[in-house]
């Protein structure tokens, strides 16, 4: 059973639906997020679906009907995405509407209409998707992919993964591979969706003050479907005593490099707190070690950062400098981190990583997005906490706590791109 | 300093408008319910701004000066900088420098006094040593590279290169490697003294904060000055036409991408009368150019262009320029495309049914964007430099018609266009 504070309600049917408190934005919003297992077979059949979806619907035959409709709904937002959390892969269906006081008063029963007709009433034709529609997609879709490496720091963030996880489905990437894309049908596309309305674990998230009961009458036909639980989720498990190295060349100006650690902590765990405080004193914020000392004192680089991927278990570190200075700037950050395994961490340190982390968490209700986010990732790490309870995790942490988590941190893998 | 209150109803919001006796305008925009306070301190000094009359003296700045300023700033008297400070009361702070403005920023939940008090401090009190600048000329230049090798960020400076013959809109925003090598400390306190003045800045607020505490910290942090802000920006003589139709890069990239630039030279509107022109290029740009355009998806549908495909208008006092991008397999047959339907929606006009969806459509929009304190700051600040008052959008709706907008639709549209292309790297 999910502990929740009394902020945020949960109605348990064979979906989970929350409701987040919301009264101070001009909107209300609505997130679907179904789950499936990350498969090699089905990732670039799912990455299809946020193309093919915003595409129409039976009663919205086209783009052009489906956009017209969200301007009769004042600047209504459908958006539809894939998106990777641990070893599941997430379709999710974002809607965003003005409040019947800023527009008029059918605005609850029209928004709940086009929400219902996107989701469950897609376009078909001979029992599967359109499939002049299905075709173009799969060269947008082409480009999507073939496009990661227009972002250099993201390309080089992408590849840092695919090689750490080499071997794992976690190192597929969240919009599929280019080469699945020609065996796909029409029909097959159709049929997974279906199975994946029906059966696959599916989370709401309510904000603003839309009638619960109205919401559910409209879904009844997502609220009723037994569905399957959530896919098995693993942190990863490899301990090279030597990390892999990958170098890439692609005549840039500038190089940017990734280090991927292994943190071998899981996200349910109650350690994982204070990974969270270790990584902001390390290396997320201008206070960090990372950026007072290899951008501030050593003028290396522009950008330098840390982050972790709390459902895999890893932290992962991103610079950008000039390629003659790869080693410096490498022999920099691993001294870094050294310090933090040593102790060397300040009680100013730890104070301002607190205020940072308690910032942010404080605001996350102020955004609407934001806020659901936080109690999906709670519900995925198996570990549900308000932002208020998540703030005193935090505050009650110490230099030992951070000293403990950094002492497992390795270094697993480095990717070099130039 | 008093507060005037200025409630709009329609919106639901309240907004607090006062003049400190240094020249400053400051204003708050009360936002009950949320925990972030957000506080943006600016300046109308941007990029372009390298080239103006003070004291009967003309002065030519380099290139990048503005921006390399603003990371300057953050240095402390007496050694570190304002992020430790504002680490020490949990304020997020940055800052941003565009083609006309500076903007220096923070949110934070707690203590937001304090952080308000630091932002006000650190920007008027500058700090500039030799080796401050020389470790900053470090960080800059990797700034620099980083945008070297972003081929969106290339693009679109090219487009602008392509545009405009004289006009410093189309130097890159942070200069060169080479021109932030001249910059030096009595350089930086020269133009701060310069364009860092009250009467050329503005402080928006956006947060439940308390009134009398915002302009208490005003009073005690920023002074009168004792000359009138004067200068006077240069104006260059620019040609109607464009400097160059076409320009054509190679990089690591995909697909190949363009912007296709339209240059108008009616400028210098300030006040309505821009908010005006830029309300109803929006309009136009998404009635011919959005997922709700008959002609975006009738490009879409012939795989002319793709999701990747969006628009920008870029303005400022001497410059207004109109930019399609995206990705094509063909950028000619695209271009060309586009450039036939703008033609058919010229001679056939808008109906006043689409434009009242649109219009809707937009307000509803612009009303969502004050769920984000900081899209309604931001916005606001950049408004401000040119006339512009916070809710006077919603006066030109009503005197937005199809024939304005089919008008408009011809000035933004004329023969005075480039493009802007980028290749893969042919291997």
């Amino acid at each position: 059973m999910i502990k929740t504070k009394e902020s945020i309600k949960k109605i348990q049917k064979n979906a989970d639906i929350f409701i987040l408190p919301a009264d101070k934005f001009k909107t209300f919003s609505v997130t679907f997020n179904f789950f499936t297992e990350l498969t090699e077979d089905s990732v670039t059949k799912n990455a299809l679906f946020p193309f093919l979806l915003k595409l129409g619907s039976k009663n919205y035959p086209d783009m052009l009907s489906v956009n017209k409709r969200l301007q009769e709904l004042y600047g209504g937002v459908f958006e539809c995405r894939v998106a990777k959390r641990g070893d599941m892969h997430m379709l999710s269906f974002v809607f965003e509407f003005l409040r019947p006081e800023y527009s008029d008063g059918e605005q609850l029963e029209n928004s709940l209409a086009f929400m219902k007709e996107m989701l469950t009433n897609p376009l078909v034709k001979d029992g599967g998707f359109c499939e002049e529609f299905v075709n173009r997609e799969k060269e947008n879709l082409t480009d999507y992919i073939n496009g990661i490496i227009n972002d250099k720091r993201e390309y080089t963030t992408l590849r840092l993964v695919e090689e750490m996880f080499e071997g794992d489905s976690y190192s597929l990437y969240e919009y599929g591979k280019v080469a699945d894309l020609a065996n796909i049908s029409a029909k097959d596309l159709y049929d997974a969706y279906c199975d994946i309305l029906k059966t696959a674990p599916l989370m709401i998230f309510i904000s603003g003050n839309l009638d619960e009961n109205r919401f559910m009458d409209a879904f009844s036909v997502l609220l009723e479907e037994k569905r399957k639980s959530l896919p098995q989720n693993t942190i990863y498990q490899r301990n090279l005593s030597v990390p892999k190295k990958v170098e890439e060349n692609q005549d840039l100006v500038q190089g940017k490099f990734a280090l991927g650690f292994s943190t071998g902590i899981a996200p349910e765990e109650e350690d994982y707190y204070a990974l969270n405080l270790l990584n902001s004193v390390f290396g997320s914020g201008p206070h960090s070690k990372l950026f007072m000392n290899v951008r501030e004192k050593m003028s290396l680089c522009y950008y330098v950062y840390s982050r972790l991927n709390r459902l895999k278990g890893t932290m992962q570190v991103g610079i950008g400098t000039d390629k003659e200075n790869f080693k410096k700037a490498y022999d920099a950050i691993l001294e870094q981190l050294n310090l933090c395994k040593k102790g060397e961490i300040t009680e100013e340190e730890i104070a301002f990583s607190k205020k940072f982390i308690v910032g942010i968490l404080k605001q996350t209700a102020d955004n609407q997005h934001n806020i659901a986010d936080f109690y999906m990732t709670g519900i995925l790490a198996g570990r549900v906490l308000s932002p208020e309870e998540y703030i005193e995790k935090i505050e009650a942490l110490t230099k030992e706590d951070l000293v403990r988590v950094a002492q497992n941190i390795t270094l697993q893998t480095e990717y070099y791109l130039s | 300093m008093q507060f005037q209150k200025h409630v709009e109803e329609r919106l639901g919001e309240t907004l607090y408008f006062g003049t400190h006796e240094s020249g400053l305008d400051v204003f708050v925009l009360p936002k009950k319910g949320f925990s972030k306070k957000y506080a943006i301190y600016s300046v109308k000094y941007g990029s372009i701004d390298t080239s103006y009359t003070v004291g009967g003296k003309l002065v030519n700045d380099p290139m990048g000066i503005a921006h390399f300023l603003e990371h300057k700033l953050f240095e402390l008297p007496g050694g570190g900088n304002a992020f430790d400070l504002f680490s020490k009361t949990g304020g997020n702070a940055n800052a941003f420098t565009s083609h006309d403005m500076t903007g220096y920023l923070f949110s934070c939940s707690d203590h937001f006094n304090e952080n308000l008090d630091i932002l006000l401090s650190y920007v008027n009190d500058p700090y500039f040593t030799v080796e401050n600048v020389a470790k900053e000329q470090g960080i800059i230049a990797q700034e620099i590279k980083m945008y070297d090798d972003d081929p969106e960020w290339r693009l679109f400076n090219n487009a602008l290169e392509a545009l405009y013959h004289n006009n410093p809109v189309r130097n890159d925003i942070a200069g060169t490697v080479e021109s932030i090598a001249q910059i030096d400390k009595d350089l930086l306190y020269q133009i701060y003294n310069t364009f860092y003045h009250p009467e050329n800045m503005v402080l928006f607020v956006a947060g439940d904060v308390n009134l009398e505490d915002v302009a208490k910290l005003v009073d005690k942090n920023v002074k009168k000055r004792e000359t009138p802000f004067l200068v006077e920006r240069t104006s260059y003589s620019e040609p109607e036409c464009v400097h160059q139709k076409t320009i054509r890069k190679e990089m690591s990239v995909s697909k190949p991408s363009f912007i296709l630039g339209f240059k108008e030279n009616h400028v210098g509107l300030l006040g309505k009368e821009l908010l005006k022109k830029t309300m109803e290029t929006g309009l136009i740009l998404k009635m011919l150019f959005s997922q709700s355009a008959p002609l975006y998806n009738e490009l879409y549908q012939k795989g002319l262009i793709n999701d990747t495909f969006g628009f920008d208008c870029l303005n400022g006092d001497h410059y207004y320029a109109t930019l399609l991008n995206g990705e094509a397999s063909n950028i000619d047959a695209t271009c060309e495309a586009i450039l036939k339907g703008i033609e058919k929606a010229k001679q056939e006009g808008f109906l006043k049914a689409d434009v009242d969806r649109y219009k809707k459509a937009s307000l509803g929009r612009q009303i969502r964007a004050y769920d984000s304190l900081e899209s309604v700051a931001n916005n606001f600040s950049s408004n401000y430099f040119y006339g512009i008052g916070a809710f006077d959008f919603l006066e030109i709706y009503p005197t937005i018609t199809e024939e304005s907008l089919l008008s408009r639709m011809k000035e933004i549209f004329s023969e005075h266009y480039a493009v802007s292309e980028m290749h893969p790297v042919l291997k």
